[in-house]
């Protein structure tokens, strides 16, 4: 079915066999619930999916979403208990007891610490036992517990068009952006109940009109490191934030050349932050037809003196003592990006150096010889987390430095970590770190 | 006393909540810069910086950030700091499918912008049935 406008309601409503009617002050507003999905409302499927879809309801009626759409994934954020606390606890406790699991293949984010190594890490034993809950809780609900910000880089590769339902915003920008997949930015508890149900409401990224570019980008410096994408996506968050576009800025960017999929998955962890969740590259992206399309409704320019003047705000003003890769999760190609650069090399004293990947990936950087090298030279190869909802010891580290401006917006937030955070390319954190 | 019509959530039915309104024309980032422990907001640069929204009818024109936002909301109710009830402006999922878990009464699609008939100390009286609701601003 076609996405129905207001005025073809009468019509629709008479040729559709839908069940349930909303109305609300304003609008006459209709969520088509098919017999199947009232069912599950009605709690015929059980308790479980009673709960999810009376929340998909929610959702769905206030974006006026016209019908639920069946997704082929779904990425669910919200596992560490550093971010999730108490109240995530309650909630998993809820679905497993009324017997909920995943109806589609269901991957998860990052959680608060790496579950092979947390006693070595620093990570006192309550924190871990609550973390483990978390993870059994998810595991009874059939989903996969692999941990990671990069479910792309292992498994769910996605195809242009396929409609899924994924949380993590990093994650949501590159399923859009790179893939040109069709995924709204799920917040942790709707993507659950997507999980759980097999749906999501029908609205924002899954409609074509929607995905059009409304901001320009004219990239006129050379953008070649990763850290180079991550403050491009900086400049052009901050740029466009004044814009109250339904969905954020959707930016079509001109003049990047030959961009690696972790530049582009950390330019757009880097826009994500300033709430875009699509971007498109001239010549680069799978959705070039709406290129063409495009209603700009503002643009700028980059310049190497732009790019020079924001990475100044990030150099650190005091004495790092450790550094984190890996926001979001590292690729093959970083992993050995930074092993080529430690090789043989020894840390300076009382500094850490830490990268965060999955377990997969650890597992081929292990195959592939590069976990040798890193361990020789003193890296810490962390999984299961990421730089942001890992628990630091603040005892331990009173600096960090990383090459993500993510990282540098999210590991000072106040209720999270609160740690100074700074930011260098990669090479230069290594040279901060090493000998 | 001023009235206006607006939207509330399905799952509610029917509400009936009234209370002091806190009010903010600038976004809420739930995850990192509202303590779920005290209620207060704490974002350096917030107009709303160290004061609290616990039993208050808070008012703001979205929630922005991390799409673990929803959880805070869920630890606001659990440590009973939550607010009374939210009132917004704009659209954003993460505030609506929080309000629905958690079950803080939530109002959006206000006849006026909330943000500015609103003011902090206006003592506010919100009904709903189904999904339509009242809020009146008491003399």
């Amino acid at each position: 079915m076609e996405h129905v406008r207001l005025s073809e309601l009468s019509r629709s409503f008479l040729t559709n066999e839908s069940i349930i009617l909303w109305w609300s002050v304003a609008n006459l507003i209709l969520v088509y619930l098919t017999k199947d999905e009232e069912a599950m409302l009605e709690g015929e499927y059980g308790e479980g999916k009673q709960i999810a879809m009376s929340l998909l309801v929610d959702v769905g009626e206030f974006f006026e979403a016209e019908k639920l759409i069946d997704i082929a994934s779904a990425h669910i954020s919200g596992v560490s208990y550093l971010t999730g606390g108490d109240g995530l606890i309650d909630q998993l406790d809820l679905f497993v007891s009324k017997g909920a699991k995943v109806a589609v293949p269901s991957t998860l984010n990052p959680c608060g610490m790496d579950r092979d190594h947390y006693q070595d890490l620093y990570i006192d034993l309550d924190f871990a036992t609550k973390q483990f809950r978390i993870l059994d809780n998810f595991e009874r609900m059939d989903v996969a517990t692999t941990c990671s910000c990069t479910p792309y880089d292992f498994s769910h590769l996605l195809t242009k068009g396929q409609h899924v339902a994924w949380a993590e915003s990093s994650a949501v920008t590159f399923a859009n952006s790179f893939f040109g997949a069709r995924t709204n930015k799920e917040d942790s508890l709707t993507v659950l109940s997507a999980a759980i149900t097999g749906k999501t409401p029908y609205y924002g990224f899954h409609l074509e009109e929607e995905r059009i570019p409304n901001v320009a980008v004219d990239v006129k410096a050379i953008i070649d490191e990763y850290s180079d994408y991550s403050i491009l996506g900086e400049i052009v968050g901050k740029a466009f934030s004044k814009h109250a576009f339904p969905f954020g800025a959707i930016p079509v960017f001109k003049g990047l050349s030959n961009p690696r999929p972790q530049d582009l998955k950390a330019l757009g962890a880097a826009l994500a932050s300033f709430g875009t969740q699509l971007f498109h590259v001239e010549g680069i992206t799978p959705e070039q037809e709406l290129i063409a399309k495009a209603s700009i409704q503002d643009q700028i320019s980059v310049t190497e003196e732009d790019i020079i003047s924001t990475y100044e705000k990030f150099r650190p003003t005091a004495e790092p003592d450790i550094a984190v890769i890996g926001c979001p999760n590292a690729n093959l190609e970083e992993i050995a990006a930074v092993t080529k650069l430690v090789k043989g090399r020894t840390l300076k004293k009382n500094k850490a150096f830490w990268l965060f990947s999955s377990s997969a990936q650890k597992a081929i950087a292990d195959k592939s010889g590069y976990l040798k090298v890193l361990n020789e030279a003193g890296v810490r190869f962390v999984t299961d987390t990421c730089p942001e909802v890992f628990k630091y010891d603040k005892d331990k580290f009173k600096i960090i430095l990383t090459n993500s401006i993510k990282a540098a917006h999210y590991i000072p937030a106040p209720s999270l970590n609160n740690i100074p955070t700074y930011l260098l390319p990669l090479r230069e954190c290594v040279e901060e770190m090493y000998q | 006393m001023t009235s206006y019509h607006a939207r509330s959530l399905r799952s509610f039915k029917e509400f009936s909540v009234e209370g002091e309104a806190i009010v903010t024309s600038e976004p809420i980032t739930l995850l990192g810069f509202v303590d779920p422990q005290s209620g207060k907001i704490v974002e350096e640069g917030h107009e709303l910086n160290g004061q609290s929204i616990a039993g208050k009818i808070f008012v703001f024109p979205r929630g922005v950030g991390s799409t673990v936002g929803p959880y805070t909301l869920i630890n606001l109710v659990k440590n009973e700091m939550g607010p009374l009830a939210i009132i917004n402006r704009e659209s954003d999922q993460g505030t609506v499918a929080g309000c629905s878990v958690a079950r803080i009464p939530m109002v959006y699609g206000m006849s006026d912008d909330p943000t500015k008939v609103i003011k902090t100390g206006d003592k506010i009286k919100i009904n709903a049935v189904q999904n339509k609701a009242t809020v009146e601003i008491m003399d």
